[in-house]
């Protein structure tokens, strides 16, 4: 068993490492710069300290080593447990090592060992240049660096094996909602409407009127004492971080030494009968499509198109978050800026100010999630052209897209701001919804004129041929364009609402309409030449 | 251009504007002129002979709780004070929290494995007036001794 799941290493680490020729000198070179790289992370970690114990005067001691262990590796088991969900279930090569002669559970332990290199590797440029820079700072001896050695072999271990098992009631869940899109949608809404709930509570707990300077030093002491307090929940951390600094070593040790084999035999003992099982559902080929009802048949050529487009956002709800997912960070920071701008003693001149930042932040966010229609023609790849070649009038299509995208993002819009509007009832009812009518008429400008690119320069073979659109040109002007738009609106709100503030909304919300009116007469216009002038 | 450099620059940006809303549209301060008469520190257990306040700090700060809290009161309420809080221990750190009128004395696990014995002094930096008070791990059986 064992000289199977070490060739089975072996074959994984050759195949996802850089290999040197026997005898070759790079990789000496490749050593050197390495370490290079540590040592000088050693001395920025410990110029970092130095900064915090004597410029910052936040507690460099035992409990903030413990902290920088939980932070650290706790980011690590999030990463992990990401990372192992794709290499153990989801991995390409799971289809080769399933045909070998070898058992379920010898491949899971050779995945993991695998992984255990990799993560001890990448961990000796957070662990030591942090465990080092302290071991200085605090002027510890003998014991603390040679209890450094095991430790760093021991940390990997930890957090691979939390990861590992945690990933198996992940992975389950995972294909659970893949089956299960709209109960994916509800749970995506609830988690974003929790999020909202715990920014609004942590926001409200800033004393209000806000003096910035007494805001930066009751941040400093929070953090200090929060970064104190965590030695509580450190569990098996609090242990290393206490044996390190020579506290009941044995005892300690052996709670460590306890931890990693415990961990070892509950990932070993759990994934035998469950491994194979989550595996294989994990795979694509594995979903059963189900066709319950017939296709409904739409009327006109627009509402194919247009309930074409739901499908797609309902089959890829991934793509779908991919593309408005800035817009979901809207209700955040319009809600905790404008709780900062009303919590401080403003002037009316600030009053104006803040009116202006709120033009300008808004437009930032909403107009760069218009990349889907920056890339509409550009995602239909080849298939663009069978589509083209159906005898009814196609450019429809686009109008389809166009509506669709501006109702989600309305939707969206609408939503942030009726949260910002009930969670800080201090601001100006009438400026959230004249700010809304205007963010919703230049934002629609801005989907016509995102389309406009992708209209006259789709990218229509690059993606047939990659399937990304990583890199696209189109999605660089329209969020270049939306910048713009965001800077322009910005210069023309200082005079709005600074020199002619009585008419400043007219101003505003007349040009916002000017604005849609010119991008909706040149789209027009653009569709009616150019469309049927699309080639593959 | 891409969405990673916008919320980049969303966030650059909203710094960005609480600064200048900081700096350019608030109201001046009205700062109040009164003098501070004095700092006292109200929870101790216990007084030697020349005055000096003492706290029995054994089973409040442990290997698990590293944090006393001093709460302090000013008179008058409203006076104008710059306060610090100093002591000449090492291994201890202090915060002050003025709004709350609280400092918090952090040991590192040296001083509470050692059972260090600290005075902390709060004092105003305008009118030098301050109240001390000494933190401490009584063992049972143990008297404070004036100083002669």
């Amino acid at each position: 068993m064992l000289e199977r799941i070490k060739i089975l290493t072996l074959l994984q680490l050759s195949n996802k490492s850089r290999m040197y020729v026997k005898g070759s000198k790079r990789i000496y070179t490749h050593i050197a710069v390495r370490t290079a790289i540590i040592i000088a992370l050693t001395v920025a970690v410990t110029l970092a300290l130095h900064v915090l114990k004597n410029i910052l005067y936040i507690p460099v001691n035992e409990f903030l080593l413990i902290f920088l262990l939980m932070f650290t590796q706790g980011l690590n088991i999030i990463v992990s447990t990401i990372s192992l969900v794709s290499d153990l279930y989801q991995s390409k090569d799971n289809q080769i090592l399933f045909s070998l002669a070898a058992k379920n559970d010898e491949i899971f332990m050779s995945k993991i060992l695998v992984y255990y290199v990799n993560e001890f590797v990448r961990n000796l440029f957070l662990l030591i240049p942090i465990l080092i820079g302290f071991g200085v700072i605090s002027k510890l001896g003998f014991l603390y660096y040679f209890s450094l050695t095991f430790v760093l072999f021991f940390l990997p271990i930890i957090s691979i094996g939390i990861a590992a098992f945690i990933s198996m009631p992940i992975t389950f869940f995972l294909n659970f909602i893949k089956r299960h899109n709209l109960l994916s949608g509800i749970l995506t809404l609830i988690f974003v409407l929790l999020t909202f709930y715990l920014t609004y509570y942590i926001v409200n707990q800033i004393p209000t009127p806000i003096r910035i300077v007494q805001l930066y030093n009751r941040f400093v002491l929070s953090l200090s004492l929060a970064i104190q307090k965590t030695v509580k929940f450190g569990t098996i951390y609090t242990a290393i971080g206490k044996m390190l600094f020579g506290y009941n070593y044995l005892l300690n040790l052996l709670f460590l030494l306890i931890t990693v084999s415990g961990l070892g035999m509950l990932n070993y003992l759990v994934s035998k009968p469950v491994y194979f099982k989550l595996m294989s559902f994990s795979q694509e080929n594995t979903i059963t499509k189900k066709l319950k009802h017939k296709p409904f048949e739409t009327r006109t050529l627009f509402f194919t198109f247009f309930k074409k487009e739901f499908t797609i956002a309902r089959r890829s709800l991934n793509e779908l978050l991919n593309n408005y997912g800035l817009l979901l960070t809207l209700p955040f920071f319009m809600y905790i800026l404008n709780y900062i701008y009303m919590g401080m003693n403003r002037s009316s001149f600030g009053n104006q100010v803040v009116l202006i930042l709120n033009v300008i932040i808004t437009l930032l966010i909403v107009t760069g999630s218009n990349t889907a229609s920056a890339t509409a023609i550009t995602k239909e790849g080849y298939e663009f052209v069978l589509l083209k070649t159906a005898p009814y009038n196609t450019s429809r299509m686009a109008w389809a897209k166009i509506i669709f995208n501006m109702l989600f993002t309305f939707l969206m819009i609408a939503f942030s701001f009726v949260l910002f509007a009930q969670a800080l009832p201090v601001f100006p009812k009438e400026n959230i919804w004249l700010l809304f009518l205007f963010v919703i008429l230049v934002n629609s400008g801005h989907i016509l004129w995102s389309f406009q690119i992708d209209l006259l320069a789709p990218k229509l073979s690059d993606y047939a041929a990659t399937g990304s659109i990583t890199n696209n040109q189109n999605v660089s002007k329209s969020l270049s364009i939306g910048l713009w738009l965001s800077l322009f609106f910005g210069v023309i709100s200082i005079f709005a609402f600074v020199f002619a503030k009585d008419i400043g909304w007219y101003i505003m919300i007349g040009l916002a309409i000017l604005f849609l009116l010119f991008r909706l007469f040149t789209f027009h216009t653009y569709l009616k030449a150019y469309f049927d002038d699309i080639e593959y | 251009m891409n969405k990673k450099i916008l919320l980049l620059l969303v966030l650059v940006f909203s710094i960005f504007s609480i600064i200048l809303i900081a700096v350019w549209g608030t109201l001046p301060e009205n700062p109040s002129n009164i003098e501070l008469e004095t700092i006292t520190i109200d929870d101790y257990d216990e007084t030697n002979d020349d005055g000096d306040k003492f706290k029995n700090v054994t089973d409040i700060v442990t290997e698990n709780d590293n944090i006393y809290i001093i709460e302090y009161s000013i008179f008058p309420d409203n006076a104008s004070v710059d306060i610090q809080a100093t002591t000449t221990a090492e291994g201890i750190n202090i915060q002050v929290d003025t709004e709350a009128r609280k400092v918090y004395v952090i040991y590192d696990l040296q001083s509470i494995t050692s059972k260090r014995t600290i005075t902390i002094q709060i004092k105003d930096k305008n009118t030098q007036v301050y109240d001390e008070l000494t933190l401490w791990f009584k063992t049972p059986g143990v008297i404070i001794v004036p100083e002669i």
